[in-house]
C-alpha cells in the first residue's frame, strides 16, 4: 500500500471513529431530527399554501405543515451536521498541528476529513428523508435525499472551515446554530412564500431547499440545483484548508526559517539520517 | 563522548520572537550537540515553551536562524491528545507521521512506563500522569536525533520521573540529543549543560537565587 494512501485511510479511519464517539452528536441525530420534524406535524398549521418554488418552474401548492417539516427537517439536520464537523476539526485541532509538525501531510488529513463529512453526509441525508417519508408521502423520495445531502455538504463545510478558525467551542456552536436558524426560516415557505429576494439565492440552504421542496411535493427533476450546495460545500472546505494550513506548521515545509543540515548516516527504518533530515521531504 | 564534542543537532543564532510589542525572545543564541542533555530554565513566562516551540518548528521566528539536523521529537508542554482515540490508535497516526513500519518501540515505551496494557483505552479516560506519559510516548517513538522535551513529566509520580530521568540519560548514550525544559531544582543535576533564559537572552548556567 502506498504511502500516500496508509496516510490518507488512517486519517479519514480515526476521523470516523472520532465522529462515532461524539456520543452527543449521535444522540442529536437519532434522535433530534425525528423529534422536530414530529413537533411540526403535530403544532404547525394545516392549510394549503401557495408559495414559489423556482426550481420546480413556478407556484405550487402544498400542506403548510408538510412543507415546514421539510423546512424544519434541513434545519435540525444541518445544525447537527455542521456540529459534528465543527467539534471533529475544533477537538482535533492540537493533535492534528502536532501531527503536521511530526510529518503527517496536510492534504491527507484534510482529506480525511472532507471525505468523512461526505459519508456522514449522506447517511444522515438518506435517514432524514426516510423519516419525512415515514410522515408524508412523498413525490420523490431520492430527489429528497440528494437536496439533504447538498445542505448537510454545505454545513458540513461551514463547520470544518470554522474548526480552525475559531478559538472558542461556543462561539461555533452559536455561528452554525443561528446561521442555519436564520438560514431555514428565510427559506420557509410560510415565512417568505415568494422567495424572490436578491440575497436569497446566495445563502447556503437556498439551493437545497428549492430541491426539497420540488422533490417533496413534485415529480419535476430539478437535480441542476443541487450545485448550490455543492459551491457552499467547496468554498468553506477550500476555506477550511487554507485556515488549516496557517495554522499548521511542518518543519519539513520547503523554504521555512529554520533549516535542517546533514548528520552522519545511521540508516533506520528505512532510510538514512539524511533523508530523515532533507527539508521539504514528503510521504 | 562528551557532550562538547559531538555533532551540532540544532544551532539557533540570534533568534528572535515577540507577541505584537512584548520582546520574548530576543537573540537567543544555542548549540546542542550530539549526546547532550541541555536543560532550559526560567522563571514563569520568561518564554520557555515559546523557545521551545521556536526550536521544533511550531512558530516562525521574527529573526535569526534556526538550524536542527534532522527530524525532531518534541513533547509539548501541555498533553496534545484526541481524547475520542484510544493508546492504540494514536500511535497508528504517529506511526504514519513518522514514516515508521511499526510501533515497536512506541510499545517498547509504554512497557517501561507501566501502561503497555492500556492500549485500548481511550485518551480521554486515561489520567493526568498517563496521558503524560503518551504524550512523551509519542515524541520519543520514532527515536529522533533530537529530542525537545517542554516539562514532559508533568503529573508523573516520583519513581515514573526518575524512570524518565534514566531513559532520557540512556537516550543521551546513544547519542541523541535531549533539550528538557525543567523549573525543578533537583532536576538541574541530571544535565549536561544547563541554560537559563531571561530577559529573553539565553546564558549558560544557572543563576544565583
Amino acid at each position: 500500500m502506498s504511502r500516500q494512501w496508509t496516510g490518507f485511510t488512517t486519517a479519514l479511519r480515526f476521523t470516523l471513529t472520532a465522529h462515532v464517539r461524539n456520543r452527543l452528536a449521535l444522540v442529536l441525530a437519532v434522535t433530534f431530527i425525528p423529534l422536530w420534524v414530529h413537533l411540526v406535524r403535530v403544532c404547525a398549521y394545516d392549510a394549503v399554501l401557495h408559495f414559489q418554488v423556482h426550481a420546480a418552474g413556478g407556484e405550487i401548492a402544498a400542506s403548510n405543515n408538510r412543507a415546514t417539516q421539510v423546512n424544519s427537517a434541513l434545519n435540525a439536520v444541518t445544525v447537527i451536521v455542521g456540529f459534528m464537523m465543527f467539534m471533529e476539526a475544533f477537538q482535533s485541532g492540537p493533535l492534528d498541528r502536532r501531527l503536521v509538525l511530526a510529518g503527517y501531510p496536510r492534504r491527507h488529513l484534510m482529506a480525511g476529513k472532507v471525505v468523512a463529512l461526505v459519508a456522514i453526509a449522506a447517511v444522515l441525508a438518506v435517514y432524514t428523508a426516510l423519516l419525512l417519508r415515514l410522515s408524508f408521502p412523498l413525490e420523490q423520495f431520492w430527489q429528497l435525499a440528494l437536496a439533504v445531502f447538498t445542505a448537510n455538504l454545505a454545513y458540513g463545510g461551514i463547520g470544518v472551515m470554522l474548526g480552525p478558525l475559531l478559538r472558542g467551542e461556543l462561539e461555533g456552536f452559536f455561528l452554525i446554530i443561528m446561521t442555519s436558524l436564520v438560514d431555514a426560516a428565510l427559506q420557509n415557505p410560510g415565512m417568505n412564500p415568494l422567495a424572490d429576494q436578491p440575497g436569497l439565492r446566495f445563502l447556503p440552504m437556498y439551493a437545497p431547499s428549492q430541491l426539497a421542496y420540488t422533490s417533496a411535493f413534485t415529480p419535476v427533476w430539478a437535480g441542476s440545483y443541487a450545485a448550490g450546495g455543492l459551491v457552499w460545500f467547496a468554498l468553506c472546505t477550500t476555506a477550511g484548508l487554507l485556515f488549516f494550513s496557517l495554522r499548521t506548521r511542518s518543519y519539513r515545509r520547503p523554504g521555512a526559517r529554520g533549516r535542517g543540515f546533514a548528520l552522519p548516516g545511521q540508516r533506520r527504518a528505512g532510510r538514512t539520517t539524511e533523508e530523515r533530515a532533507r527539508p521539504g521531504a514528503e510521504v | 563522548m562528551r557532550a562538547s564534542e559531538g555533532e551540532p543537532r540544532l544551532v539557533l543564532s540570534g533568534v528572535a520572537k515577540s507577541y505584537g510589542r512584548r520582546r520574548v525572545l530576543n537573540g537567543v543564541d544555542l548549540t546542542v550537540r550530539a549526546g547532550s542533555l541541555v536543560g532550559v530554565v526560567g522563571e514563569n513566562g520568561a518564554g520557555k515553551s515559546t523557545l521551545l516551540r521556536v526550536m521544533v518548528g511550531e512558530l516562525t521566528p521574527d529573526g535569526g536562524e534556526v538550524r536542527r539536523g534532522g527530524e525532531v521529537g518534541y513533547c509539548p508542554q501541555e498533553t496534545v491528545l484526541n481524547p475520542l482515540l484510544t493508546i492504540a490508535q494514536h500511535l497508528e497516526l504517529f506511526r504514519v507521521a513518522y514514516r515508521l513500519p511499526d510501533a515497536a518501540r512506541a510499545r517498547e515505551l509504554l512497557a517501561e512506563f507501566g501502561c503497555a496494557d492500556r492500549l485500548d483505552q481511550r485518551a480521554g479516560t486515561l489520567s493526568g500522569g498517563t496521558r503524560q506519559k503518551l504524550n512523551l510516548v509519542l515524541a520519543l517513538m520514532h527515536d529522533p536525533p533530537l529530542l525537545v522535551l517542554d516539562e514532559p513529566y508533568q503529573g508523573f509520580d516520583w519513581d515514573t520521573h526518575q524512570r524518565f530521568w534514566r531513559l532520557a540519560r540512556a537516550l543521551r548514550d546513544r547519542g541523541q540529543s535531549v533539550v528538557v525544559v525543567s523549573h525543578l531544582v533537583h532536576d538541574l543535576g541530571h544535565f549536561d549543560a544547563v541554560h537559563h533564559l531571561r530577559d529573553g537572552v539565553l546564558r549558560e548556567g544557572v543563576p544565583a537565587a
